[in-house]
């Protein structure tokens, strides 16, 4: 079987690399921090100490890392990518990255006679495990074809999203949607707990109902009602996220009221000092605002 | 006689290097624009053909450009002020900017011998007329104090905030408050509109109390209670609606920048690049009360 380069080995990264060891590739991986290698080196992976490495050892290179800044130093740093990346080669970047970022790196592969297409994904942590990530990809669709038989061991739902970069787009622009959706949720059932009934009554009732979403069905049960808040994506990571979003909408023209909102509370978020923490935990905020706290009652099942 | 190369003479750069012409300086104007140019000719100025003949023979170099990537435009590359101008000379930016902006291109002036100063102004196009602009400065003081003559010719208050950049900062500064204050002065005379009070006396009895405010008193947005005010004439700018926006966008980018949270400004940025996208880009920004207006009174409330 081909090898593959995998160039970040974190929180997503390692599980995903994981899954593609488990389907017999050979790995050629890469991160920043040494260690982080080694459980992959013991399952017969080889290990290298810069991206140009990797270029030089496998034709296809998978790059998950926290941000396009190191994306860009990754791919045009000193030994980075671009510097031997080989003819032919594809380069599948799955960061939560900045589109017009992605778009800029594209043809600095081209010129290397490479190809590059985006492929972030959601899902988290679990789907990154499990192997059910929603992986939406930019680029021809002829290099997608290509790409989809390693994607398909990583996640269930492999989408074209359109041309190189929207797929870098439509993952920012989902995670406004699950981030203000999550907080809109969160603040409305805090004003349902005031007007007397039970935080975990309401949002079963908003599950049943057309206010249903992510939040209702899946975060509240899971994170915020029994007071877990280990979705495993900090809010640090999400104001990130929903920050790249406004520039995409500021550079795109469109008015934004409601995004402006969502990357506020967020930011408001990380200013107390909440940034490490998980962001369902964007729920204590709001419940500190709205004095209440939205917990079930003990021995009730969340 | 200071010699001084003047690029970008548009609504506002043309009546300030006008000033500049009345007392006295020989000024070299430059502008993409040929209509601004000819403009500038009839004001007593000289036509340059580049911005690198404008400012080869400058004592001082004044720009003031629509915003950042013009000012990093106009001041690098092949032909720009800081590759054409003489070492020594004082390159004066009076554009708003990301302050950002301001100290890099400050240090690539430095590295080629010139001086470089933020200048940005405030009071609109009827002061930049009369020469009665706040200009704000951030500068070495021995650089602002070489400045001052041109700048003094320009603006009645002319402010050392500190160094470069700091001008830029008290600017954007300035401009969410003026941008705010627009928004929330609309949405009270249309309050007071809909309750059928006369806005005139609504205006005197504000101007007297905690809710005062500059935007009011000179740029009020209803029709025919300022004289001079844009919305007396149509709404012509003065100030664009879409470089409010800019202006604002500059501010929040820096709060995000410097972590810091904020939810009126970028809540009042929106509600120009709303009124921008319903034809408004174009004229003054206290323009937004007329996209303020209400339904009809048949609407359910």
């Amino acid at each position: 079987m081909e090898t593959i380069g995998f160039i970040g080995l974190g929180n997503m990264g390692a599980p995903m690399a994981g899954r593609l060891q488990d389907a017999g590739y050979a790995l050629v991986v890469h991160d920043a921090r040494a260690a982080a290698a080694a459980a992959f080196v013991v399952r017969g992976a080889r290990a290298v100490d810069t991206p140009a490495a990797v270029a030089s050892a496998a034709r296809t290179i998978i790059t998950i890392v926290p941000s396009s800044r190191e994306v860009r130093a990754v791919f045009e740093g000193p030994q980075g990518l671009l510097s031997s990346l080989a003819s032919g080669a594809l380069c599948i970047e799955m960061t939560t990255a900045d589109p017009a970022a992605t778009r800029e790196l594209a043809p600095k592969v081209e010129a290397r006679g490479a190809h590059l297409i985006d492929a972030p994904v959601s899902g988290g942590v679990r789907g990154a495990t499990e192997g059910t990530l929603a992986i939406m990809v930019g680029g021809p669709e002829a290099l997608l074809d290509r790409a989809r038989p390693i994607l398909e061991r990583m996640g269930r739902n492999v989408f074209h999203a359109g041309p190189i970069g929207s797929g870098h787009a439509i993952k920012l622009v989902n995670n406004v949607c699950s981030g203000g959706i999550l907080a809109l949720t969160i603040e409305a059932v805090a004003v349902a707990a005031k007007a007397g009934l039970d935080p975990q009554r309401a949002v079963e009732i908003i599950q049943a109902s057309s206010g249903r979403s992510n939040a209702s069905d899946y975060k509240f049960p899971k994170f915020i009602l029994n007071g877990a808040f280990d979705a495993g994506f900090a809010i640090r990571l999400m104001l990130k996220d929903v920050d790249g979003y406004a520039r995409l909408a500021q550079e795109s023209g469109v008015p934004s009221l409601m995004g402006r909102a969502v990357t506020e509370i967020y930011r408001m978020a990380v200013a107390r000092g909440m940034g490490e923490l998980d962001h369902t935990a964007v729920a204590r905020l709001i419940e500190e605002w709205a004095g209440i706290e939205l917990r079930s009652k003990p021995g009730e099942p969340a | 006689m200071t010699r001084i190369g003047f690029i970008g003479v548009g609504t506002m750069g043309l009546p300030m290097a006008a000033n500049l012409v009345k007392k006295g300086f020989t000024v070299t104007a430059y502008d993409l624009n040929r209509e601004a140019l000819k403009a500038a000719t009839a004001a007593g100025m000289t036509a340059a053909a580049t911005a690198s003949e404008a400012v080869v023979g400058a004592d001082i170099v004044v720009t003031m450009l629509p915003s950042s990537p013009h000012v990093e435009a106009v001041y690098g590359g092949d032909g720009g002020v800081i590759s054409s101008a003489r070492a020594g000379t004082l390159c004066i930016d009076m554009s708003t900017v990301d302050p950002a902006v301001s100290r890099r291109v400050a240090g690539a002036a430095a590295e080629r011998g010139l001086r470089f100063v933020d200048a940005p102004v405030s009071g609109g196009t009827p002061r930049a007329i009369d020469g009665t602009l706040a200009i704000m400065v951030g500068a070495s003081l021995e650089d602002f104090q070489a400045a001052r003559p041109a700048l003094e010719a320009m603006g009645a208050n002319v402010i050392h905030v500190g160094p470069v950049g700091s001008g830029e900062v008290a600017k954007l500064c300035n401009n969410l408050i003026a941008g705010v204050a627009a928004v929330a002065v609309s949405e009270a005379f249309r309050i007071a509109e809909g309750f059928g009070v006369d806005p005139r006396v609504v205006t005197q009895v504000i101007s007297k109390s905690s809710g005062n405010t500059w935007v009011m008193e000179n740029m009020h947005p209803v029709a025919g209670l300022v004289p001079k005010a844009a919305s007396t004439n149509s709404y012509a700018p003065g100030f664009m609606t879409d470089l409010m926006c800019k202006d604002i966008g500059l501010a929040v980018d820096a709060a995000r920048n410097l972590r810091i949270p904020l939810f009126v400004a970028p809540a009042a940025q929106q509600v120009y690049r709303l009124a921008s996208s319903h034809g408004l880009g174009r004229k003054d920004f206290t323009s937004v009360y007329t996209f303020l207006s209400p339904s009809a009174g048949t609407a359910p409330v």
